[in-house]
């Protein structure tokens, strides 16, 4: 490995080209960025309490030197080497010689410390060296051979633990400290002698494997708190406070000098803990843990450390592996960062795991156990590495899975184990199906959650057919499952369509399992086919997720086997969560029924009560009226072809304006003809008469009124307005007589003389051929001589009378005077007595009024 | 004092790092103990500063007042600001009195931290109570440096200082001190009262950070927005001295870029500021140092030879006389090109001769006594520019 060099101190010239503090030489390939941070790393000022004139024994003794290791910005490692030399080239003092290594790569296998010790270093200028001439760049070094520092060899660290006797549990506190301040950003201080403080750094540092200790800045005296690195000793008087605050809250100090120290908390086996009693007790177990690492791709500190440490204790001695929380650590640990070498011999190791009566204490746990066991028993190809992975998923299984928790665990290691060891799943499938739970009385597969029970219906099918036990579906385990799956309270259609929904979407496993489904549903409270209806519900939201093809071919499966209940309950689904029923139908119709044809013959009435059920009110009438059109109706059930018949007629439109009624109400009439059903109201009579109204040349009896009164009761209030709007005028207008005025009107009124007085008094408002016809006086008679009181007729249009002398008051007004002279003539020639008489003289009054009236003379003119 | 608010509304400029900054814009730094608010990693300040252990919690100005902020961990009270840009912790005094910096610069081994060491303990033990100004410390930095970096050695140890390192290489060395000047008075009905307060910033400069032109740009900023520039001239470099002195006082070793300094802080000052066709409005006191060790070459009938008594102001003929002497002085050894500078581009400025110590400690490094003579002179003249020293006899 080769370094480049860089020197900083006070000279007569340096790289400034000038005197005074600066980098004096340096090698190429050192950048300017990497200088500046290289020549702030290395300042060094002496403790406050040294001498400020110290000789130069008294600078060996009394100053340390300070090995700082770090890494710098642009990424490359750097070690610097400062120790102070006492006065400079003009005679002051404070001068220091800091001689930095820039490495070309990875430190060859010693930790940072080693190299204090390295002859290398340059400590100062002498005499010779220190001149105005412009110094020579510096070489590239070769540290290929560089060796470990002899002082701080494990026999030698443990020698210093052991002269006293806190101080391994010191060392521990102090790797816990270096843990948690990769968290906290708090770095470790170390204030002891200088001897004692580099053996502290030296310790900290080998209390982690080398990969480790070249992740952690580290600096064998600090001064200056600001660039501390991860673990720092000082000695005396520095920028350092080790006060309250300091210690508590900025850093992790150790300051041995006062005895004072940060709070850290206690563990008698974490990870800096069982190091440092190795480094203290046995250093060749610590060195074999160290080798031990090296299998693994880690380099990170972290209390995560401590799962390397189990793991090495399992496999170098043999330990009996404990379940819980740390063997799970464990296992992940492994399970991300062991190299393929070690994984092998962590097999056998971990592999016990899978058999522990206990299991692990979470599901999850399994995840990386698996992952591990299976990664490692296809690289070893041998089957009892496979039987390790395969035993850890029925303990899962076991453990986990059958008290109701870890579906998601089970579910990615089961994967795992397919896409690991797929060519053995046989092996799996049959540990697995040996498994006493699928049999087991007393419904405990029934307490579990319902997506677990799925989960495992999957899993047992596969089972099943990787064991070769056909027909699968129809095995005692899937049947025991499948009741487990609907036995809970939920909704008898979800939990089939979950089971459904949870096996392979194939016609053979579809139809046994609904053929199950069905049987486990029926009960007292259900009976056969509303079970298959439930089914087919369930079932066809499963098609409704397959392939057109896929559906078809399970539905001729049903057809074949004449299960009409499983395809009607299809329907009743697809109908339900139609948001346009007629266009669902009309689909149905053509991928469905016309595919069907012994389906559509056996169930069409089924499905036609349905979707009219289904469909909102007004348009019922149209489907009905096109199913009388091609004939269904014929082949539906009594009930069914009246109550089409009954929409059917809904469809008959009573004006005649309306071409497309004639069609309906000739096919309503005949089929009720044939049927003998009786149209309530009758449209297409209502609609004859008012066709007979409009034509000028028929006659009063064409209009069938005495036929049509039971018809207009029974229509809505608007059609009856709108039938006498059309019918009333041309019905009074054939009448002369005193009593057809009061038929007709007795006739239409059906029972709603307010909606008749509307249209009646457009009968008097209309202007007549002649001045005053047949009619008009025909109307006059008739309410001269009304009797409210009289008989029944009478009494039901007794509402009319003020409507009535309204209207005789508006014809009267509109007559010439002539014309009303001839009026009163043909009256008298009546003979009108008493009360009639009466009535006559106080219209005529109050016509005389009305015509006073000057608004209304105008009015007069205009209508005249 | 009643315009006491007006500094508030100026842009400060960070003590720490001279960028300029609006008050308002300022964070706060939680001022609770750490046992009541947990500190945390100011990432700012790691990356300015190098310091990345916890530190009390930056609070955000939005929403806070004028004059504190509350931490919403703790919901302690907070008056303590910090710089937008770096995090350190602006003096207590910012933007509410007027801050004043003063750069004492020179070149290497040109007396500067001597000079600042016993400066302030001049002005603090003599000076400050005959003109009735006292001169405080306003953080524990400033009282914890002064004391080990500059007191100690001098006052206690009897040594001379270390050698100051490049602030490029070490960040302690851009810490300023910072100190509070209050002036005390008598009002209209002859009550005491406190007429004015000042905060004074020192900065202590190593001369290798100003021997180019990168150094002075990255370290030395602040040279820019001083108030106020001491510059310490060795009078020992000066050749003519070397010549007539020839052997009778230990000589330290020649340095070549003492006469580039001024010419360099010159060149900062005009660019940055844009005054590169005006007169740079700095006041400029070029003061010669260690002037006991020329005093057989001064005649010793000049002022300069005698120590100054500002008595109830700044003595103005004093320094005309001192300066007049030093310029003089200056024309007889040869060195015209400091006094053609200052007075082309420097529309204050004025020529000191001063010694620190007393004596020259060259050689075993010792001071046996700390003898002053006229150390004030210069930063009491820069005081009188800025108005905050009446002037006390002109002629």
């Amino acid at each position: 490995m080769k370094a480049l060099q860089l020197h900083y101190t006070s000279c007569r010239r340096g790289q400034s080209g000038n005197a005074g503090f600066q980098t004096r030489a340096l090698s190429a390939g050192i950048r300017p960025d990497e200088q500046r941070e290289i020549e702030r790393r290395g300042i060094y000022r002496p403790p406050r309490n040294v001498r400020p004139d110290p000789s130069p024994e008294e600078i060996a003794r009394d100053f340390p030197r300070a090995l700082r290791f770090y890494r710098l910005e642009s990424g490359r490692l750097a070690i610097t080497h400062s120790a102070y030399v006492g006065r400079d080239y003009s005679g002051r003092w404070g001068n220091f010689f800091a001689h930095t290594l820039v490495l070309l790569g990875d430190l060859p296998k010693i930790w940072p410390i080693d190299l204090y010790e390295w002859t290398g270093w340059k400590t100062g200028l002498s005499p010779e060296e220190d001149t105005e001439e412009a110094p020579t760049p510096l070489s590239e070094l070769d540290l290929a051979h560089l060796a470990p520092a002899e002082s701080f060899r494990f026999d030698e660290l443990r020698a210093f633990l052991l002269e006293r006797p806190e101080r391994p549990e010191l060392l521990a506190r102090m790797g816990r400290a270096v843990l948690l301040g990769r968290e906290s950003s708090r770095a470790l201080v170390v204030r002891d002698e200088p001897l004692a403080g580099l053996y502290w750094i030296a310790c900290v540092q080998k209390l982690f494997p080398l990969p480790h200790a070249i992740g952690l800045g580290s600096s064998t005296y600090q001064d200056d708190p600001r660039g501390s690195l991860a673990i720092n000793a000082t000695t005396g008087e520095t920028d350092f406070t080790f006060d309250e605050a300091e210690r508590r809250f900025r850093f992790y100090e150790f300051d041995l000098a006062a005895g004072n120290q940060s709070d850290l908390p206690q563990a008698a086996d974490d990870y800096p803990a069982r190091v440092a009693r190795w480094m203290a007790e046995d250093v060749e177990r610590l060195r074999r843990f160290y080798a031990f690492l090296e299998r693994f791709d880690h380099s990170e500190i972290e209390p995560a450390l401590r799962f390397a440490l189990g793991l090495f204790e399992l496999a170098d001695d043999g330990a009996a592996v404990e379940g819980g929380d740390e063997l799970v650590g464990m296992i992940g640990f492994a399970d991300r960062h062991a190299r393929p070498e070690a994984r092998l011999a962590l097999l056998e190791v971990l592999g016990r795991a899978a058999d522990l009566p206990a299991g692990l204490p979470q599901a999850e746990g399994y995840e990386p156990l698996i992952r591990f066991l299976a990664a490692g028993a296809r690289a070893s190809g041998r089957p009892e590495h496979r039987a390790f992975a395969f035993r850890a998923w029925c303990s899962l299984l076991r453990r986990h899975l059958l008290s109701g928790v870890g579906t998601a665990a089970a579910q990615t290691t089961w994967e795992l184990l397919a896409q690991e060891l797929g060519a053995h799943s046989a092996e799996l499938a049959a540990l697995v199906l040996a498994e006493p739970a699928w049999l087991a009385p007393g419904g405990r597969l029934s307490q579990l959650p319902q997506d677990l029970r799925l989960f495992l219906l999957r899993t047992v099918g596969s089972c099943l057919e990787l064991a070769r036990r056909l027909p699968v579906w129809q095995q005692k385990e899937i049947e025991s499952l499948v009741a487990a799956c609907i036995s809970g309270n939920g909704e008898a259609v979800e939990s089939c369509h979950a089971v459904l929904a949870a096996i392979p979407a194939e016609i053979e496993p579809l139809f046994a399992i609904c053929r199950r489904l069905r049987d486990l549903l029926r009960s007292p409270n259900r009976d056969a086919e509303s079970a298959g209806v439930a089914v087919g519900r369930a079932l066809g939201r499963v098609l409704s997720g397959l392939s057109a093809r896929q559906a078809a071919a399970v539905r001729l499966r049903l057809e074949a086997a004449k299960e009409w209940d499983f395809l009607f309950g299809e329907w009743l689904d697809r109908i339900d969560r139609a948001a346009d029923p007629i266009a669902a139908y009309a689909d149905y119709l053509r991928a469905v029924l016309t595919q069907l044809p012994g389906y559509q013959a056996a169930s069409f009435a089924r499905i036609a009560g349905s979707l009219l059920d289904q469909l909102p009110e007004e348009d019922r009438p149209d489907l009905a009226l096109a199913w009388l059109r091609g004939g269904e109706v014929d082949r539906f059930p009594p009930d069914l072809a009246r109550t089409c018949l009954a929409h059917a007629n809904r469809s008959v439109a009573l004006d005649p304006a309306s071409r497309e009624g004639e069609e309906a109400a000739r096919l309503v009439l005949e089929a009720a003809g044939r049927r003998k059903f009786e149209l309530r109201p009758n449209r297409p009579l209502l609609r004859k008469a008012w066709t007979a109204a409009r034509s000028p040349h028929t006659l009063l009896r064409d209009l069938h009124l005495d036929l049509l009164t039971g018809s207009l009761g029974a229509l809505e209030e608007g059609e009856h307005a709108a039938f006498l709007q059309g019918v009333l005028r041309a019905a009074l207008e054939r009448v002369g007589s005193q009593k057809d005025h009061q038929q007709v009107l007795s006739t239409l009124v059906a029972g709603r003389p307010d909606l008749l007085g509307k249209s009646y008094l457009t009968f008097f408002k209309s202007r007549p051929k002649t001045a005053w016809p047949e009619s008009l006086h025909g109307a006059l008679r008739f309410w001269l001589a009304f009797e409210p009181n009289g008989d029944e007729p009478s009494r039901l249009l007794a509402p009319l009378e003020k409507d009535g002398f309204k209207g005789i008051l508006f014809a009267l007004e509109r007559l010439a005077p002539a014309d009303l002279e001839k009026v009163k003539a043909k009256l008298s020639k009546s003979r009108l007595e008493g009360r009639a008489l009466g009535r006559w003289q106080n219209t005529l009054e109050d016509l005389k009024g009305r015509k006073k009236n000057p608004v209304r003379r105008v009015l007069g003119w205009f209508r005249r | 004092m009643s315009l006491s608010f007006l500094p508030s509304l100026q842009k400060q400029v960070c003590p720490y790092c001279f960028e300029p900054y609006g008050l308002r814009s300022a964070p706060f730094r939680c001022a609770s103990p750490a046992v009541r608010c947990a500190p945390e990693v100011d990432a700012v300040r790691a990356k300015e500063w190098g310091d990345s252990a916890p530190i009390a919690r930056v609070l955000s100005p939005e929403g806070a007042s004028r004059q504190g902020c509350r931490c919403a961990t703790c919901n302690q009270m907070t008056h303590k600001r910090i710089c937008p840009k770096c995090h350190m912790d602006l003096p207590n005094t910012t933007g509410k009195f007027r801050n004043l910096i003063f750069a004492v610069v020179g070149a290497k081994e040109a007396g500067k931290s001597h000079y600042i060491a016993v400066l302030i303990e001049r002005i603090r033990a003599q000076v400050g109570p005959s003109l009735d100004m006292l001169l405080e410390p306003l953080d524990d930095f400033t009282i914890k440096r002064y004391r080990q970096d500059f007191y100690a050695p001098i006052y206690q140890q009897g040594t001379v200082i270390r050698g100051t390192v490049s602030a490029l290489a070490d960040r302690r060395v851009q810490m300023p001190l910072v100190y509070s000047l209050t002036f005390t008075g008598k009002d209209l009905f002859g009550r005491r009262c406190i007429k004015g307060l000042v905060t004074l910033v020192f900065f202590d400069t190593a001369g290798e950070d100003l021997d180019d032109d990168a150094s002075m740009n990255a370290v030395n900023r602040y040279i820019v927005s001083a108030d106020g520039i001491i510059l310490l001239l060795d009078p020992l470099q000066i050749e003519g001295v070397r010549t007539q002195l020839d052997g009778a006082t230990p000589l330290p070793r020649r340095n070549t870029e003492t006469n580039d300094i001024l010419n360099r802080i010159t060149r900062l000052i005009s660019e940055k500021r844009s005054l590169q066709a005006s007169m740079i409005p700095t006041p400029l006191a070029i003061a010669f140092s260690k002037f006991d060790a020329v005093e057989d070459l001064v005649d010793p009938q000049m002022q300069l030879n005698s120590s100054s008594r500002h008595q109830g102001g700044y003595d103005v003929a004093d320094f005309n006389a001192v300066s007049s002497e030093m310029q003089s002085l200056l024309g007889l050894w040869g060195e015209t090109t400091v006094a053609a500078q200052a007075k082309s581009r420097y529309r204050h400025f004025g020529f000191f001769g001063l010694t620190a110590l007393g004596c020259n400690p060259h050689g075993d490094q010792k001071i046996p006594r700390v003898l002053p003579r006229r150390v004030e002179d210069p930063f009491l003249w820069l005081l009188h520019c800025h108005g905050l020293i009446p002037a006390a006899r002109r002629s």
